[in-house]
C-alpha cells in the first residue's frame, strides 16, 4: 500500500531532513512579529506631521480630504518595495477615476533615515512609470521622524522590523476615507483597479470593506541553504511515488492476464 | 414467452437482507449503487451552496450573507463539488458498476479493497462535513487552500485538508483496483484494442490517481504540520516558500481536472456510437488520446501560476504544454463528430446529453486555450472568465456526461425505464439554465469582475442578474431530471435488457444485471462497437 509507506517515508525523511537543517548555516531565529493586524473602521491620527518632498512640514489632515491610498515602504528598499510602488504606478495608469480630484495617493517611508531628497527622487521615478500625465499633488512621498511613523503604522496595524541594514515588512495598500477612517486593506504587490474602485465607492459611503484576497505577502530575506530539507522531502517522496507506481506497472505487465476458469 | 427469472444483484440469497448486505457487500454493482446514493446528497449540498452564492449577488453589498459567510460558501462549494462529487462520481458509480462487466469479468480484482475505498470515502465525507460544522467556523480559503493564508486563518482548515487527505486515500485505492482489474481480469479475447472506450478512460484516470494523489496528501500533511507545530515550510515569515505550496497543490490538482473530465469523455464515447448505430470513428485515436491527455496533463500545472511571480521561462514552457494538451482533447471531439457522419442517428435522451457535452466541452476547451496563453492569462487571471471556463469543463462536460451516463445506464442499473419525453424537456431546461448561468461569466471576466467576491461594481449588475436567473433555471432542470429518475425508480416501466441496442457486454445481460455477471465467462471475438456482427 504505497500510501502508508509514503506517510512513513515522509515522516522519516522529514525528521532526518530537519536534523540536517540544524547543521546548516546559522540564521538568526526570527519572530513572526511582522504582518498586518487589521484595524478596519478605525481612524488614523490626522494630526501627524510629515515632511513632503520639498522638506516642508505637512499635516496628514491637509493631505487626506478625499479617498486616499496609503502605502508604507522605505525608499532604499531593494526588494518588494520597488514592486509595490511600480505596481501602484501601473494601477494609477489604468484607473478611470481622476487623480487629485476623486482620490489621492500617499506613500510614507517608515525608515527615519530617509530624507525628503530620497522622497523626491522616488517621486520622479514612479511618476514617470504611470505612463500618463499625473498631477504633482496626486501622489505624495513623505518622510518623518520615528515617533510619527510609529504612531501612523500602529494606527493601521502595520508591523515591521528592522533587520540588518533593511527591514522586514508586509506588503499592503490601505484605503482611507476622507475623514481618516480605514476602509480596506489590499494585500500583495499587484492591485486590481476593481478592488480599488470598490474601496473608493465604500469610502464615499463610509462603509468598510472586508479584505478579500488575503494572501499576505511579506518582504523578507530568504536563505535557501537553510531550508533545503523541504526540497529534499519533496524530491524523495516524488521519487518514491514514481518508483512504486512504475514497479507496480511493470509487475502488471509481467503478470499478464489472470487465468480465468470459465 | 416468459424467460426464466434470474436473480438480479438486488436479490438477497437465502433471505439475508437488510442494510448490512449493502454496507458490507463486496459486489462491485452494489458498491456502485452505494457510491451513487452517497454522492447525490453531497451534490445537492454543493448545488445549494452555489445557488446561495449566486443569490447573494442579486443586489450590491450584503444581501443575504456577509463576506465571511460568502468566503466559506465558495470554499465548501469547491471542496464538495470537486473532492466529494466530481472526482469520485463517474469512477465510483459507473466505474464500479460497469468496469468489470464491460471487460467480461466477474468482479474487481480486489473486491474488499473496493469496499474499503467506499468506506474511506465516507469517512472523508464525514470529516469534510465535520469541518463545516465545528471549530472556529468553516474554512474561508477557497478550495485551493493557498498558503500562507491557509496557515494563518483561524478557521477550521486543518480538519478540512485532513478530510481531503482521506478522500485522496480512497482515490488511490480505487485507482490501484481499476488498473489491476483492467490488466488482469479481461475476458478471453478482450484484447487491449477491444476494450470499450469508457474503460480506456478509467484506466488512464486510474494511473493519474495513483501518481498524483500522494502529492496532495503529503502537501496537506505539511499544511497540517505547519498549522499545528509551526514548522516553516510554506509560510514566508518562518522562512517557508508559498510558491512551493502552489506548485505542489497544482501538481495534483491540475491532473485532478483530468481525473474529473476523462471518465466523462469516456461515457460520451460509449453513448455516441450506440445512438449513431455505427462503429466509433478512430477507436485507437480516442483510446490513445485518453492516455495522451493523462500524460501531458501532468506537465501543465504551472499554467495556474502565471501571475505567482515564478520564472517567465517556466511560464513559457507551461504555456506550451497547455497548448499541447489541447491536441488529444480536440482529437476526441473530432472523432465524436466523425462518428456521427453517415450514422443512422437515433435521438434519445442520452444522445442529447452527449451533444450538449460536445458543445460545452468545445467552449470550455477553447476558453481554456485562451487562459493557457501567457499574456491573456495575466489579464484574465482570477476573474469570472476563469470561473466560467472551469464550470464549462467540470459541470458542462463532466457533470453533463454524468447525467448522460445516468440516463444511458439507468435502465441497466435499475431495470426500470424513465419517461423519455419528460427527460428530454429536463435536458433542455438544464442546457438553457447552464449556459445562461455560466456564459455571462466570460463577459463579466473580460470586463474585470474578479472571482470570489460577494460584491461588485454597478456596471456589472445586468450580467450578474442574467447569470443569477440562469441559476434558477438550472436548479429547475436539476429538480426535473432527478424527479423524473426517482419517479422511474419507484414507478417506472420495466426496462428491456438492451433498450438502446448497444453492442457492449453490459447490454448482453439482463436488466438489472444478475448477481453473477456472466453465467459463463464470455469469449470476445470482435470490437465493442461492431454492430453488424453483434446483431448476427
Amino acid at each position: 500500500m504505497p500510501w502508508y509507506l509514503l506517510t512513513f517515508v515522509f515522516f522519516t525523511v522529514f525528521l532526518t531532513g530537519a536534523s540536517y537543517a540544524e547543521n546548516g548555516p546559522e540564521i538568526p531565529e526570527v519572530q513572526a512579529e511582522i504582518g498586518i493586524e487589521e484595524r478596519l473602521g478605525a481612524n488614523i491620527p490626522l494630526d501627524l506631521s510629515f515632511s513632503d518632498e520639498s522638506g516642508k512640514e505637512v499635516q496628514l489632515r491637509t493631505l487626506i480630504n478625499k479617498p486616499t491610498i496609503l502605502s508604507l515602504t522605505y525608499y532604499r528598499c531593494s526588494n518588494l518595495c520597488d514592486n509595490i510602488s511600480a505596481n501602484i504606478a501601473g494601477l494609477l495608469g489604468r484607473l478611470q477615476s481622476e487623480p487629485g480630484k476623486d482620490y489621492s495617493v500617499i506613500t510614507v517611508s517608515f525608515d527615519e533615515r530617509d530624507t525628503p531628497a530620497d522622497a523626491l527622487h522616488e517621486k520622479e521615478e514612479y511618476r514617470k512609470m504611470i505612463g500618463r500625465p499625473f498631477p504633482e499633488e496626486g501622489w505624495r512621498f513623505l518622510t518623518g521622524n520615528s515617533e510619527n511613523v510609529r504612531r501612523l503604522t500602529n494606527s493601521v496595524g502595520f508591523k515591521y522590523q528592522k533587520e540588518g541594514d533593511g527591514f522586514r515588512h508586509p506588503a499592503t495598500l490601505i484605503v482611507i476615507s476622507s475623514s481618516g477612517k480605514i476602509i480596506r486593506y489590499l494585500y500583495g504587490t499587484t492591485y486590481l483597479p476593481f478592488d480599488v474602485l470598490m474601496a473608493f465607492s465604500e469610502a464615499s459611503t463610509g462603509r468598510t470593506g472586508p479584505t478579500i484576497p488575503k494572501a499576505l505577502l511579506l518582504c523578507y530575506r530568504y536563505d535557501p541553504w537553510s531550508r533545503r530539507y523541504v526540497f529534499n522531502v519533496m524530491k524523495v517522496t516524488g521519487a518514491v511515488v514514481l518508483l512504486l507506481a512504475s514497479s507496480f506497472f511493470i509487475y502488471l505487465l509481467r503478470a499478464g492476464r489472470k487465468n480465468l476458469q470459465g | 414467452m416468459d424467460i426464466v427469472r434470474i436473480d438480479s444483484f438486488y436479490d438477497n440469497p437465502g433471505g439475508h437482507g437488510g442494510i448490512r448486505s449493502w454496507l458490507f457487500s463486496t459486489d462491485h454493482k452494489r458498491i456502485g449503487i452505494l457510491y451513487l446514493i452517497s454522492v447525490l446528497p453531497l451534490f445537492a449540498l454543493g448545488v445549494i451552496f452555489g445557488f446561495l452564492m449566486r443569490l447573494e449577488l442579486i443586489t450590491r453589498g450584503t444581501t443575504i450573507m456577509a463576506a465571511q459567510t460568502y468566503n466559506s460558501l465558495f470554499t465548501f462549494h469547491g471542496v464538495i463539488m470537486l473532492f466529494l462529487f466530481i472526482i469520485p462520481v463517474i469512477p465510483g458509480v459507473f466505474g464500479n458498476f460497469f468496469l468489470p462487466i464491460l471487460i467480461g469479468a466477474r468482479d474487481m480484482s480486489f473486491p474488499r479493497l473496493n469496499l474499503l475505498s467506499w468506506w474511506v470515502y465516507m469517512a472523508g465525507a464525514f470529516l469534510a462535513i465535520l469541518a463545516l460544522l465545528t471549530g472556529n467556523g468553516p474554512p474561508d480559503t477557497g478550495w485551493t487552500f493557498y498558503a500562507p493564508y491557509s496557515l494563518r486563518t483561524g478557521t477550521n482548515v486543518s480538519l478540512a485538508v485532513f478530510a481531503v487527505f482521506v478522500l485522496g486515500l480512497s482515490s488511490v485505492l480505487t485507482g490501484i483496483n481499476f488498473v489491476t482489474t483492467v490488466h488482469r481480469l479481461r475476458a478471453p479475447g478482450m484484447t487491449w484494442h477491444r476494450i470499450p472506450l469508457f474503460v480506456w478512460t478509467l484506466y488512464a484516470t486510474a494511473w493519474v490517481q495513483i501518481f498524483a494523489t500522494p502529492i496532495i496528501g503529503v502537501t496537506f500533511l505539511l499544511v497540517i504540520a505547519e498549522r499545528l507545530f509551526g514548522i516553516g515550510v510554506f509560510d514566508p515569515a518562518k522562512g517557508g516558500d508559498p510558491i512551493l505550496y502552489q506548485h505542489l497543490f497544482w501538481i495534483y490538482s491540475h491532473p485532478a481536472v483530468y481525473i474529473m473530465v476523462l471518465p466523462g469523455l469516456g461515457v460520451i464515447s460509449e453513448i455516441i456510437p450506440v445512438f449513431a448505430r455505427r462503429t466509433v470513428f478512430g477507436y485507437k485515436a480516442i483510446a490513445y488520446s485518453s492516455l495522451g491527455i493523462a500524460g501531458v496533463g501532468t506537465l501543465v500545472w504551472g499554467h495556474h501560476m502565471f501571475v505567482s511571480g515564478y520564472s517567465y521561462y517556466a511560464g513559457t514552457l507551461f504555456s506550451f504544454f497547455t497548448f499541447l494538451v489541447a491536441i488529444p482533447s480536440a482529437i476526441k471531439v473530432l472523432n465524436w463528430v466523425g462518428s456521427l457522419y453517415k450514422g443512422s442517428i437515433i435521438i434519445d435522451t442520452p444522445f442529447l446529453y452527449a451533444l450538449s457535452v460536445i458543445f460545452q466541452f468545445s467552449i470550455g476547451g477553447l476558453t481554456g486555450l485562451m487562459l493557457g496563453a501567457l499574456t491573456i492569462n495575466v489579464f484574465l487571471h482570477d476573474t469570472y472568465f476563469v470561473v466560467g471556463h472551469f464550470h464549462y469543463i467540470k459541470f458542462g462536460t463532466a457533470g453533463f456526461a454524468f447525467f448522460g451516463g445516468l440516463h444511458y445506464w439507468f435502465p441497466k442499473m435499475f431495470g426500470k425505464m424513465y419517461n423519455k419525453r419528460f427527460a428530454n424537456y429536463a435536458w433542455l431546461v438544464l442546457v438553457v439554465g447552464f449556459n445562461t448561468l455560466y456564459f455571462p461569466m466570460f463577459l463579466l471576466g473580460l470586463e474585470g469582475m474578479p472571482r470570489r467576491y460577494y460584491d461588485y461594481l454597478p456596471q456589472f449588475t445586468g450580467l450578474q442578474i442574467i447569470s443569477i436567473v440562469g441559476s434558477w433555471i438550472l436548479v429547475t432542470g436539476l429538480i426535473m431530471m432527478f424527479g423524473n429518475l426517482i419517479y422511474a425508480f419507484f414507478r417506472g416501466e420495466k426496462a428491456e435488457a438492451n433498450p438502446w441496442g448497444g453492442a457492449t457486454l453490459e447490454w448482453q445481460i439482463t436488466s438489472p444485471p444478475p448477481r453473477e455477471n456472466f453465467e459463463k465467462t464470455p469469449l470476445i471475438e470482435y470490437g465493442p462497437y461492431d454492430y453488424r456482427r453483434s446483431r448476427s
